[in-house]
């Protein structure tokens, strides 16, 4: 009723010169009325909709992250390594000796000289050769090197652990029999004779491999002297196999092997992640001890003591270092940092490819990330407080140390941690300067050896011809999973903290 | 509320409107009619919900996440917040004109084409026409006339509100909005403003918040108070907004009816 | 009651322990930028310097002193004429002209048929390759290629330039009696020769196993086409995303489920910048190189802009945030007051007003592409490789993995090519800051 008056009342008054301009050149501004009756807007929508996929991208880009790391990673568990099998047994005919000293879990030199200077057990010379497997204890140790006076060893091999060994323990000599068939076998037979020594590595269900042949162990004969097993397992053809031919056993990677194990050699079935893990700790707590003062201090000086105008030039000029790409820093280590090194400590002491090397120039890099987050930390102390300690008599850097630091402390924390997270993804850096092989966990606190990072072996591993569907291809997704998990969870603890901090002062 | 504008000359009517934010209930039940080519002013102190109030005429709050408006905006017999309405087409019929002048970073002429050139006016002859005239009406052609292409930020303060109210009439809006428009202002520039003021309202209706109790009595012709009321709930205190007394602005200011309003006009607080 | 010297004391003593920590804040950013200087010096230092080369025939004595990169065609033809034998001058024919041969090409196809399109005398048309002589060799050379590539020839086949040892710039400027003392001691054949190992041969040929001949041609087009690929890609949706969070989530009333899910966009937006770039890597390896093999090929430059667009999006995102967040909201008001819808004042207000901070952002974050590397190794960058990209499907390699390579070879030349890909890389970086600086510049005087 009202509506209809009104609408009249509008007819009445005569369009302005403005509203007759509009009227003419557009279609829907008539002079009866005025309609702000809701209009579809099929373009608004269309364009709202595809701003929200971009939006999802980013989202899927995480499952997809996710989605290749944790499906390939399973893809590694489930993968096979074929290796010789075989029995070790101990090889009776060479002396058992005992060892003259304690021996520690991380040290690789076993020392067989006695208080009194001479060979222990009255040996002439040291009866072990390179390449032998010993065992103390329950740990098996493959010999390195052999001295005059000391051998070297390999520790925790054979899936055993290094642990500490006490004096008097004895050295036994292991020898390793490999399995082969006792006779031909026919392409139907299920029972298979095996040529062996000792006590058979096999169990129910593992699966085995004769020349291109899968088998699945069924059984395992108490005598040790043959297995049952069902043939052409896996869809592999049973065939006819002659006497003699070696006996190929699998080894799956297990989940407490690859986080507790300390050797890395997928092709051989060591699954054990802890050394390059150790190695990425190492580099990166090197970058820490580096990274840390120098990102503080020059956080400290940027925001209390420069000037304006000083600010203005310094602080860009310390943003260039976060702009200079990794593999530039790379490069810097290997033929700056570690000639330095070889020069200041000796070659003999620094090995070419070394993690401090590597770790001193990531810790450059990482100093802009540290002081910026620090920074803004520092600024964001409210001016009160500072007044409130210069009004107490404090110098200037009494009022730093005790209430400006303190105020800023989780910022900087969470700098201090997101520095890690950078520091433990970084790749061209470890990957150039600290070495490349296998690396064993005893390398922890050689700075100054070689040390394989994880990102470091991805990048290795990676660079060469990898076949998908090779052990190789898949374990680096394996480690991937374990850097990406390490990395979320520091990315996520700096973020929790750094938003803690922004709440308190706001 | 004791006074009501006949239904033909309602511009707008406002109908036991709340408003809020998220939970929390910035303005509380407010009732008004606002006269067509008439001066109303909304006035009390401040955070009392003058612009909640005035933003919910051209629905420019529902751009506030949270916001929602309880009660009934009537215009033209349609209630601005039903369903079927869109608010663009209401921002486009209720133009606005805010505290601090906000030109666009883009050259007077683009300024004031900007709104016709959104209705989908190419026609550069009709452009120039509109511009001029849109210009002219805000008072400010006579000074800029020679460099259109110039700048709006460029131009002084009060120009610079000008340029606003020309952009704003440029596509010849129903109502215009004003919140605190010469609060950024110095006195011979809110001067000016105050006569286009009343230049523009024989076009348009013009509803204007303003803290400055003398503009509302030079300008308007019917003054709305608003004031903030105040309760313990669970020993929370809660505030909102209310109007307390709309009339003749002579009348509101000579012989308001409520206490909280010659307190407040007689200076005694706010 | 204090005594007034004990007071004074300690203020003296606190004074004097700020200003020794004062110095300790300045140290560790002079200590910084230190480091910096010495990075760049060293790749200067490396990327010039002397060498000691050898040859077989000196190339003064060549053209009777003169340059040889003044010669023409026709001298330069004559030169290989005199002093190549014939049998190494049809191999050098059959490796430069013909290119496709087999075991026939010597003895039973005629000229005529092999050099098919190319330049040569009538007189040899029928004749074999095994059968041309010297001269004619030389002249078909001379008429077939181009003066760039008959130096090289001459440089390989005649000269046989090589590199004895190098030194770098640092020892070549201060310390030279030294270089020539070791040069005379170690190779007293060596001829010493200033090398500046960055020069225009170097940016225009592709790689080679020699530290001599080898060049970045192929890695620095790859870097751009990489550019090229991920600007395209990750630059519409890193905006889009931004004006979806900062303009379309954050406004107006919207559903529970929209605003986590706009929650869920925002944060892992923040956690995706932390991952580290090797991961993208092996997204890109086993989505782009393996999944979606059929559309990209593989290993590719698609596949590897692809990874690196992934990689730099959220870069992008939060930068472009920053600058749309930076645009006043008074003039997103003005626009929506005028009856403008949400994508008119995005479009026509918000994002001309943030462009030169999105473009910056832009910028910041292809740099970061232009420099990484792990992804590349991961995703498979080619090892060797010497021809040009010539679309979304070649093999690729980068500058970047260029510098790797060098950097890891263990013949100390490659240190020194290393630093000149590193230069080039460098003066890349640079460029594009300095575009972001001149376009940012440009647009802000525009706008105000
Ligand atoms: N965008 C907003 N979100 C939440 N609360 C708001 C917002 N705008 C205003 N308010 C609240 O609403 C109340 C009224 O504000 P306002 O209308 O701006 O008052 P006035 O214009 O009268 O000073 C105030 O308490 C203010 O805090
Ligand atoms: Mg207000």
């Amino acid at each position: 009723m009202s509506s209809m008056e009104l609408n009249a009342g509008n007819q009445l008054g005569a369009l302005s010169q403005k509203g007759q301009l509009l009227a003419s050149v557009l279609q829907n501004e008539t002079t009866d009325g005025i309609n702000i009756n809701k209009r579809p807007r099929v373009g608004e929508i269309i364009i709202q909709n595809l701003l929200l996929i971009c939006g999802v991208v980013s989202i899927v880009t995480t499952v997809l992250i996710v989605y290749t790391l944790l499906n390939q990673a399973i893809g590694f568990f489930n993968s096979l390594a074929w290796l010789p099998a075989r029995t070790l047994t101990v090889n009776s005919s060479i002396e058992r000796v005992a060892i003259p000293n304690p021996i520690d879990a991380t040290s690789t030199e076993i020392s067989l000289v006695t208080e009194a200077g001479e060979l222990v057990g009255a040996l002439q010379r040291i009866p072990y050769s390179e390449g032998q497997m010993i065992r103390i204890g329950d740990e098996i140790m493959l010999v390195q090197s052999v001295g005059r006076r000391a051998i070297t060893v390999d520790r925790g091999t054979e899936g055993s652990t290094a642990t500490n060994h006490e004096a008097g323990i004895p050295i036994e000599v292991l020898i390793s029999n490999p399995i082969r068939l006792g006779e031909e076998l026919s392409a139907t037979d299920n029972q298979i004779a095996l040529q062996t020594v000792g006590t058979l590595p096999f169990t129910v269900e593992q699966v085995i491999r004769i020349h291109n042949e899968d088998m699945r162990i069924i059984e395992v004969a108490a005598d040790n002297t043959s297995i049952t097993v069902e043939r052409g397992y896996n869809g592999t053809e049973a065939i006819v196999q002659p006497s003699g031919e070696a006996v190929m056993a699998s080894k799956q990677p297990s989940l407490t092997e690859f986080l507790t194990h300390t050797k890395w050699q997928p092709q051989i079935g060591e699954f054990g992640v802890l050394p390059l893990v150790y190695a990425t700790l190492m580099t990166t707590i090197i970058a820490l001890l580096v990274a840390v003062p120098l990102g503080l201090g020059a956080a400290v000086y940027l925001s209390e003591y420069a000037s304006p105008r000083a600010r203005s030039t310094l602080k860009p000029i310390l943003e260039i270092l976060a702009g200079v790409p990794t593999v530039v820093y790379g490069f810097f280590a290997i033929t700056f940092m570690t000639p330095l090194l070889r020069g200041l400590l000796g070659a003999d002491n620094v090995s070419i490819y070394n993690m401090a090397s590597a770790g001193l120039v990531m810790g450059v890099m990482i100093v802009p990330t540290i002081s910026s987050i620090s920074e803004d930390a520092l600024s964001a102390v409210p001016r009160s407080l500072r007044e409130a300690s210069y009004g107490l008599g404090a110098t200037k850097l009494e009022t730093i140390v005790r209430v400006i630091i303190p105020g800023a402390l989780s910022g900087i924390i969470a700098a201090f941690i997101l520095g890690m997270s950078r520091a433990v993804g970084e790749t061209m850096i470890v990957a150039i300067a600290a070495g490349a092989g296998p690396a064993s966990a005893i390398n922890f606190l050689k700075p100054f050896q070689a040390g394989e990072t994880m990102t470091g072996h991805i990048a290795r591993i990676s660079g060469g011809d990898l076949s998908y569907g090779s052990i190789d291809y898949n374990s680096i997704f394996a480690i991937g999973l374990a850097l990406f998990v390490m990395t979320l969870i520091l990315n996520l603890i700096s973020g929790f903290i750094a938003r803690r901090f922004r709440e308190v002062y706001q | 509320m004791n006074y009501t504008v006949s239904n033909s000359n309602k511009a707008v009517e406002l109908k036991n409107v709340s408003i809020y934010y998220g939970d929390y209930r910035a303005v509380k039940d407010v009732s008004l009619d606002i006269e067509r080519n008439k001066i109303t002013a909304f006035i009390g102190p401040s955070g009392c919900g003058k612009s909640t109030v005035l933003r919910c005429i051209n629905r420019m709050n529902d751009l506030v996440p949270g916001a929602h408006v309880e009660g009934e905006v009537l215009y033209r017999g349609r209630n601005l917040y039903a369903d079927d309405v869109d608010a663009v087409e209401v921002r486009r019929r209720i133009g606005m004109v805010f505290q601090k002048p906000n030109p666009f970073p883009k050259s007077i002429y683009d300024n004031v084409a900007y709104g016709p050139r959104l209705l989908g006016v190419k026609d550069r002859k009709v452009l120039d026409q509109i511009v001029e005239l849109s210009l002219q009406q805000a008072a400010l052609w006579d000074e800029v006339k020679n460099d259109l292409k110039k700048s709006g930020l460029a131009l002084s303060g009060g120009q610079q509100q000008r340029l606003c109210i020309a952009r704003a009439i440029a596509v010849e809006p129903d109502i215009i909005l004003m919140d605190e428009p010469c609060s950024a202002l110095d006195p011979i520039a809110t001067q000016r403003i105050e006569e286009l003021m009343k230049e523009l309202v024989k076009d348009y209706t013009i509803v204007i918040v303003t803290h400055n109790m003398q503009q509302a009595v030079r300008v308007s012709n019917y003054t709305a108070f608003y004031y903030i009321r105040k309760q313990e709930i669970d020993g929370k205190e809660i505030r909102w907004g209310e109007l307390v007394e709309f009339g003749k602005t002579k009348q509101v200011f000579d012989q308001p009816e409520q206490e909280e309003t010659s307190d407040y006009i007689s200076g005694r607080f706010g | 009651m204090i005594e007034e010297g004990v007071f004074h004391d300690s203020i003296v003593k606190r004074n004097r322990r700020g200003k020794l920590w004062s110095r300790f804040y300045f140290g560790s950013l002079v200590i910084a930028i230190v480091a910096l200087i010495t990075l760049f010096l060293t790749v200067i230092d490396q990327a010039f310097g002397t060498v000691a080369l050898s040859y077989v025939i000196d190339p003064a004595t060549l053209a009777d002193g003169r340059p040889l990169d003044q010669l023409s065609n026709e001298e330069l033809a004559d030169i290989l004429t005199n002093n190549l034998s014939a049998g190494r001058a049809r191999i050098v024919l059959r490796d430069n002209v013909i290119v496709n041969y087999n075991a026939d090409t010597y003895t039973k196809q005629p000229i005529q048929e092999l050099l098919q399109g190319r330049t040569f005398d009538s007189s040899v048309g029928e004749k074999t390759l095994g059968t041309l002589s010297v001269e004619e060799v030389g002249n078909i050379l001379g008429q077939n290629l181009s003066t760039t590539t008959l130096l090289d020839i001459v440089t390989t086949e005649v000269i046989q330039e090589q590199i004895l040892e190098s030194w770098p710039l640092f020892q070549t400027l201060f310390n030279y009696n030294q270089i020539v003392a070791e040069n005379a001691e170690k190779h007293p054949e060596g001829q010493l020769q200033f090398r500046s190992w960055i020069n225009t041969r170097f940016l225009t040929t592709p790689m080679a196993t020699e530290a001599l001949k080898t060049g970045v041609r192929t890695a620095l087009l790859g870097s751009l086409w990489i550019i090229a690929i991920t600007i395209f890609v990750a630059l519409p949706i890193g905006i889009g995303s931004a004006v979806y969070l900062e303009e379309y989530a954050r406004t107006g009333t919207r559903s529970r489920l929209f605003n986590i899910i706009n929650n869920i966009i925002e944060i892992n937006i923040r956690n995706l910048a932390g991952v580290p770039s090797i991961i993208y890597g092996m997204l890109g390896l086993f989505v782009f190189v393996r999944l979606l093999g059929d559309v990209t090929q593989g290993r590719t430059i698609l596949s590897a802009g692809l990874t690196m667009a992934l990689l730099i999006l959220p870069v992008i995102i939060i930068n472009a945030q920053e600058a749309i967040r930076a645009v006043p909201y008074s003039i997103r008001e003005a626009s929506y007051g005028m009856g403008a819808t949400r994508w008119q004042t995005v479009s026509r207000q918000v994002l001309p007003a943030a462009l030169p901070g999105i473009m910056t952002g832009t910028i910041l974050g292809v740099s970061r592409a232009v420099g990484e590397t792990a992804p590349l190794i991961v995703v498979g960058a080619a090892t060797f490789i010497v021809t040009d990209p010539s679309g979304f499907f070649s093999q690729f390699t980068a500058l970047p993995i260029q510098v790797y390579q060098w950097t890891s070879l263990p013949q100390a030349e490659f240190r020194y090519v290393a630093a000149a890909a590193i230069v080039v890389l460098l003066i890349l970086l640079m460029s594009l800051n300095a575009t972001a600086i001149i376009l940012r510049n440009r647009f802000s005087r525009r706008l105000a």
